[in-house]
């Protein structure tokens, strides 16, 4: 992550190769921000405590309000994210696919207790609206992890790795077993993580059912389910338009406790 | 001429005795009694193995080497599994013996007790040239067989299965040969290969690897006949998923298949055979296996030019890989790859992006000294767990033990 000010984390990710003279911000309001990069960039808006969720995202959509790609929103949006590992990125697709696949059924298995959370709502909200309350993950992300305590202030302080999630407190990132590191190299990788405060989860050959224990790691303290917000369910597909909006909006009506916002600048 | 090197730095060299010619058999064995074993099957006679202590691989000491029972033949190669130990055995020529498999109890490594032999030899067959074996159970070995009668005398080795499930009683499960290679085949006899040099290449199995994570798969080598997926979910009758094969135009000898299997990709290796880059290119391709029956080519590792080193002497270009054995002792990746490549040395590959695969490192030792060829052969590598990179001359150098720092 790179700390745009102090109120703001940027997580380049979706690449391997990125530079800090390529991150610049084409609008800034007062609660929101638009980043024009030749990478996929997330920002962290650290104010908001909640954890970075799928509806944070801002993913592709037809300006018949319908989503860029086939399949259910919910596939577009699954397909849309592994589609920042690269075509050979086996271990990272598979933990995405089974973290998705965790997410869908975490919503199958608790309807009857999301449908009881919103008594007054009735009717205007399925369950499955809460998929998008999911932590969102970052795949190839670059998060700032200096080798010693006198940083560059370079890429050189930035490690990659598999996946990351923001908890609202912390970053807690995925090895997913694609290092391209020595034994030594990656004990000292580990190492430059946990000084910055990073949780590493090690999720090779990790089995699915592993994501009950590993969904709270992903949420703000004291949350207990991800689908339990203090807003309503909110989607995930956005128009330059609604990022208007929300630019007045943010104040008055908050979204899933924030207004943390990241836009693509995707190559045609 | 003095060490080469990038990244990696030498810590000790073991010349076995003055016999260290080493050929494509390396295992590490951790023992019951908490040290660290080499074990390397030689290139030639008459030698046939050497063990080395590495416990402490800044010292490495030699605490076995043992002979074969004659000159005309070669161990070559060899693995281990906890305390049992497979050599295979090749003879010069057909009907010789012994040609097989010895299985050997290695829980006293000074002290191997033979366990049982898996004959092979046969008027058409020279016995075992290569094996793999990791998970106890199986081995899959190039092998010939009394009842296999070859079209070519060059294809006289085919993949086997053997079951040492009971190590008194090696069993042979099944086989697979390319189609016409076997008299009485309906298939008629491959094309053969221009001829490079003295030395014929032939349509027969090399290395013969099967991963625990992809246990119905054998990805297998097989020199003039090109890299074979095989399904061997049925090890009574594997079945080809796919051949994928860059000869012709390029020169044959498929050496090693390894399956880089969490992210869909094969490094493929084809051994060069002859001095002074007479059968280059001898590359490593990177191979898109996504779609295992549709097997795409999309790199190669980047090689030195053989320009300046065919004049270095001896071989030059591909010949096999540290190959992600399976066991605590051997360092897994699918992402950094350690290759030997004879007059080229060690040289280790960043795979992050298949399409470029860049060069992070490499090891090329002085010519060692007796050496028939005025420059390293190195003929195999192995990697272990802690990344320590054990690597092997084909003549005499012996045993390179390397640090790398990347």
């Amino acid at each position: 992550m790179y700390r745009f000010d102090q109120h703001c984390l940027l997580v380049p990710f979706g690449t391997d190769r990125w530079s800090m003279k390529d991150i610049l911000v084409s609008s800034l309001g007062p609660r929101s921000m638009t980043l024009a990069t030749p990478f996929p960039c997330a920002a962290i808006d650290l104010r908001s405590g909640d954890a970075l969720r799928l509806n944070n995202g801002a993913f592709a959509i037809h300006p018949a309000g319908k989503p860029a790609s086939e399949g259910s929103p919910f596939e577009v949006v699954r397909d849309a994210v592994c589609g920042h590992v690269d075509a050979w990125g086996g271990p990272a697709q598979r933990f995405l696919r089974d973290y998705f696949d965790a997410v869908s059924a975490t919503i199958g298995r608790d309807r009857a207790l999301i449908e009881a959370s919103m008594p007054t709502c009735a009717g205007l909200y399925s369950a499955e609206d809460w998929l998008y309350s999911a932590p969102l993950p970052l795949p190839r992300a670059h998060l700032n992890a200096p080798a010693s305590s006198r940083p560059h202030g370079t890429e050189e302080d930035y490690v990659r790795v598999d996946v990351v999630f923001w908890n609202g407190e912390r970053f807690v990132a995925i090895d997913a077993g694609s290092s391209s590191l020595l034994p030594r190299r990656a004990a000292e990788r580990a190492e430059r993580l946990r000084r910055a405060g990073i949780d590493v989860v090690s999720w090779a050959g990790a089995a699915p059912a592993g994501f009950d224990a590993f969904f709270p790691r992903l949420l703000p303290r004291r949350a207990r389910y991800f689908w339990q917000t203090r807003s309503l369910p909110t989607g995930p597909f956005r128009s330059d338009a609604l990022d208007l909006l929300d630019a007045f909006a943010a104040q008055s009506c908050p979204v899933d406790g924030g207004t943390t916002r990241r836009e693509e600048q995707r190559s045609p | 001429m003095v060490h080469e090197s990038k990244n990696m730095r030498l810590i000790a060299q073991d010349r076995l005795l003055e016999h260290g010619g080493v050929g494509e058999g390396m295992a590490l064995q951790k023992t019951r009694d908490g040290r660290r074993i080499m074990w390397m099957a030689h290139e030639n006679a008459p030698k046939n193995y050497t063990a080395v202590d590495v416990t402490d691989p800044r010292a490495p000491k030699v605490i076995l080497q043992t002979d074969l029972p004659h000159n005309n033949m070669r161990s070559n190669s060899l693995d281990v599994v906890g305390d049992v130990m497979a050599v295979a055995y090749q003879t010069r020529s057909h009907g010789m013996q012994p040609a097989g498999i010895e299985l050997l109890d290695i829980s006293e490594p000074e002290r191997p007790r033979r366990i049982s032999f898996f004959d092979r030899s046969g008027q058409f067959s020279r016995g075992v040239h290569c094996l793999w074996f990791v998970d106890g159970e199986y081995i899959h070995c190039a092998s010939g067989a009394p009842d296999f009668t070859p079209t070519h005398p060059l294809d006289d080795q085919v993949y086997m299965i053997v079951d040492v499930r009971d190590p008194t009683r090696p069993e042979e499960v099944g086989r697979w040969w390319l189609p016409g290679t076997r008299e009485g085949d309906d298939a008629s006899p491959p094309p053969r290969l221009p001829k490079f040099g003295p030395r014929p290449g032939g349509i027969r199995a090399h290395n013969t690897n099967v991963y625990p994570e992809r246990p119905d798969r054998a990805y297998v080598g097989y020199f003039d006949g090109g890299a074979v997926i095989l399904d061997i979910s049925d090890k009574v009758r594997p079945k080809p998923i796919s051949i994928w094969n860059p000869a012709p135009p390029f020169h044959g000898l498929t050496h090693t298949v390894l399956p880089l299997l969490s992210r869909d990709l094969l490094l493929i290796t084809e051994e060069a055979v002859e001095d002074h880059g007479a059968d280059w290119p001898k590359l490593t391709w990177v191979v898109d296996a996504r779609n295992e029956r549709n097997l795409v080519p999309v790199s190669t590792c980047p090689l030195p030019p053989v320009e300046e080193f065919k004049i270095r002497g001896g071989r030059f270009g591909s010949h096999n890989f540290h190959e992600n054995r399976p066991g605590e002792t051997s360092f897994r990746s699918d992402t950094i790859v350690f290759g030997s490549y004879f007059n080229a040395g060690v040289r280790v590959f960043d795979l992050s992006d298949p399409l470029r695969p860049e060069e992070r490192a490499f090891f090329i030792p002085e010519a060692p000294a007796g050496s028939r060829v005025n420059s390293a052969q190195i003929n195999d590598v192995y990697v272990d767990e802690n990344g320590l990179v054990y690597a092997v001359d084909r003549f005499t150098g012996g045993l390179y033990i390397i640090e790398a720092d990347f």
